[in-house]
């Protein structure tokens, strides 16, 4: 156990100093920062202080260390756009994207989960023709696609629903689904096929030939059995979400981390951009990390 | 699962593949999911021949022409698919983009693709540093926010094409590397490389005649799932204008424009819309048989 939770230890730091790496060649591949900052008109000594202050006057090792520095204790430096700490900015926008991302997660593994059990119990029907086609269509259709196409018909024709915003429990609807879609498709597929590796093994028939209730068998019997991968697919589809939050957020104008990035890259704001990429990334790799302890706790046999 | 019918079918129809007679030939290409391969020669047809059946310049603007209706929703042949807010042919618009999408995908996927085959050959095989180096490289690239980073990147160092193909390639080729150096390690251990080394062959010769044909199957499912995932990207990223930068035409930022016309022209994003949905279904599928045919996992 020592000797795995080491491992991952390792694992994760290692991950994080690489992503440090490709969040500090990001200012840099931009060119001159001091450019965006100094009207032109400057004269040299001006822009040759404020490289000093922005310490770009040192050697590259000498700045990567400086902003290892700075992104262990989360201090990013000031947002160009902002005038205040890019952390700050963050946390401000923060809660807006965990809102809908902890919604969208319940749907896509809730609703995900239902399906792909009962198609594998169901197998060769017609729910279970339709649990096929909507894993197809889950990946066939990119989030923005299916947001565009809830837009069109909700809020344009029905008028239903709100199109952007966060001010309510309807405006939540239709940015959680376009959020959870594609990992409720992958989820609904995979929990499919592992229910139907379960079923068809001896123990399930014994179950079901001792007479116990089919949900008893279902749930208890089987479905803890097939939990495993889709937990483990589960986590790892964290990352999808931040990826898809930045999508689906400027699909439904939706004041979260995902808009302020695209607002952030537009207008060349590298503290901030930096910010929420590393935190963002390190979030996600520390989250996989506590998950895989957990495993190794519940499941003896991944840690040995 | 495994009734002895469906057994003997398997076998029966993998046997018959083996040998090649017309009669066999004809039930391969019978079995092909032809309605995907349909779809797939048509993008490939307009991409290459874009420019010569495009019925218009893509990028003529005339103001006047705006908003011009679609031929069913009673247009006239002169644009058959409408026009867009600023009096562009629809019709030309989605053969423009079709091009890009089909030259970003293909593009990406060759490179990432080929960038992640030697890097797994070499990790998988010679293992020590190498594989502990890539192995750490991969999961790094694993772990980050595609799309975030994608972006970060392409805001940097500026939207074009160009740039946007090598940053999607920076950033997918860890996914082949990791799938396919595990399938190298698995190799590695079998009889015919132990007796490819006793018989004297060298490490290059090991690699390209040996291990290189045995990781092709595994290397087509992946590239066919990637190059449908790669045009999704491509297209949100123009979706969020940051992919191909105006004015070219791409699926991603005509729906992007014509988001703002949703109930007043909503065939501006139908057509689009359609043709993401259309293409990457198509290539979805053909990858899940290419999977269902390839993979020796699933051929029980």
């Amino acid at each position: 156990m020592t000797r795995y939770l080491a491992s991952r230890l390792l694992q994760a730091i290692t991950t994080i100093v690489g992503i440090s790496l490709i969040v500090f060649a990001l200012a840099h591949m931009s060119g001159d920062a001091t450019a965006l900052l100094i009207p032109p008109e400057a004269t040299d000594t001006d822009r040759l202080a404020l490289r000093q202050q922005l310490g770009l006057d040192k050697t590259i090792a000498d700045q990567y260390l400086l902003f290892l520095k700075g992104a262990f204790t989360l201090d990013f430096g000031n947002s160009f756009r902002f005038g205040k700490p890019a952390l700050e900015v963050y946390t401000d926008r923060f809660g807006a994207t965990l809102a809908l991302g902890l919604v969208a997660a319940v749907l896509a593994s809730v609703i995900g989960i239902l399906i792909g059990v009962y198609g594998a119990v169901k197998a060769g029907k017609l729910f279970d023709q339709a649990t096929k086609l909507i894993a197809l269509m889950g990946q066939a259709i990119p989030s923005f696609l299916i947001g565009i196409v809830m837009i069109a018909v909700f809020a344009v024709m029905f008028r239903w629903l709100p199109t952007s915003g966060n001010r309510s429990w309807e405006s939540f609807i239709m940015p959680s689904i376009a959020l959870a879609w594609f990992s409720l498709a992958s989820l609904a597929r995979l929990s499919r096929s592992s229910m139907n590796d379960v079923l068809s093994t001896d123990y399930i028939k014994l179950a079901r030939l001792k007479g116990l209730p089919e949900n008893k068998v279902i749930w208890k019997h089987a479905f803890r059995n097939a939990a495993l991968p889709i937990v483990t697919m589960f986590s790892l589809q964290i990352v999808y979400f931040v990826s898809g939050s930045v999508i689906v957020e400027n699909v439904f104008s939706w004041p979260g981390i995902g808009q302020l990035s695209i607002q952030a890259i537009q207008a060349r704001d590298y503290p901030l951009v930096q910010a929420i990429v590393f935190i963002s990334s390190t979030g996600i790799v520390l989250l996989n990390l506590v998950v895989d302890i957990l495993y190794g706790f519940i499941d003896p046999r991944i840690s040995r | 699962m495994n009734s002895p019918a469906k057994t003997t079918v398997a076998s029966k129809s993998i046997g018959a593949s083996n040998k090649f007679t017309p009669r066999a030939f004809i039930t391969r290409v019978c079995e092909l999911p032809l309605w995907s391969v349909l779809v797939l020669v048509c993008l490939v047809l307009v991409g290459l021949f874009g420019p010569v059946i495009s019925p218009h310049d893509p990028n003529a603007i005339q103001l006047l022409k705006a908003h011009a209706s679609p031929i069913f929703f009673g247009g006239s042949w002169e644009y058959p698919l409408g026009t867009d807010q600023m009096g562009r042919d629809v019709l030309s618009r989605l053969i423009s983009g079709a091009r890009i999408s089909l030259l970003v995908g293909f593009a990406v996927v060759l490179g990432a693709g080929s960038i992640g085959t030697v890097l797994a050959l070499a990790a998988g095989y010679f293992g020590g540093a190498i594989d502990a180096v890539v192995s750490r490289v991969c999961e790094v690239f694993i772990a980050v926010p595609f799309v975030l980073v994608a972006i970060a990147i392409v805001g940097a160092v500026g939207a074009s094409i160009t740039n946007l193909v090598f940053t999607l390639i920076f950033m997918s080729w860890a996914g082949y590397a990791r799938v396919l150096r595990s399938e190298v390690l698995r190799l590695r251990e079998l009889e015919f490389v132990k007796l490819a080394k006793v018989a004297g062959c060298s490490d290059s010769r090991i690699l390209i005649h040996h291990l290189l044909p045995n990781i092709v199957n595994p290397l087509m499912i992946l590239a066919t799932l990637q190059l449908g995932a790669t045009i999704v990207i491509e297209a949100s990223l123009s979706f969020l204008g940051l992919g191909v930068p105006p004015p070219q035409a791409t699926w991603g930022a005509m729906l992007s424009e014509g988001k703002d016309f949703i109930g007043f022209h909503t065939s501006l994003v139908l057509f689009p819309g359609l043709a993401i949905f259309v293409v990457v279904l198509a290539i979805n599928l053909l990858g899940d048989w290419l999977r269902l045919r390839l993979d020796p996992r699933f051929r029980q």
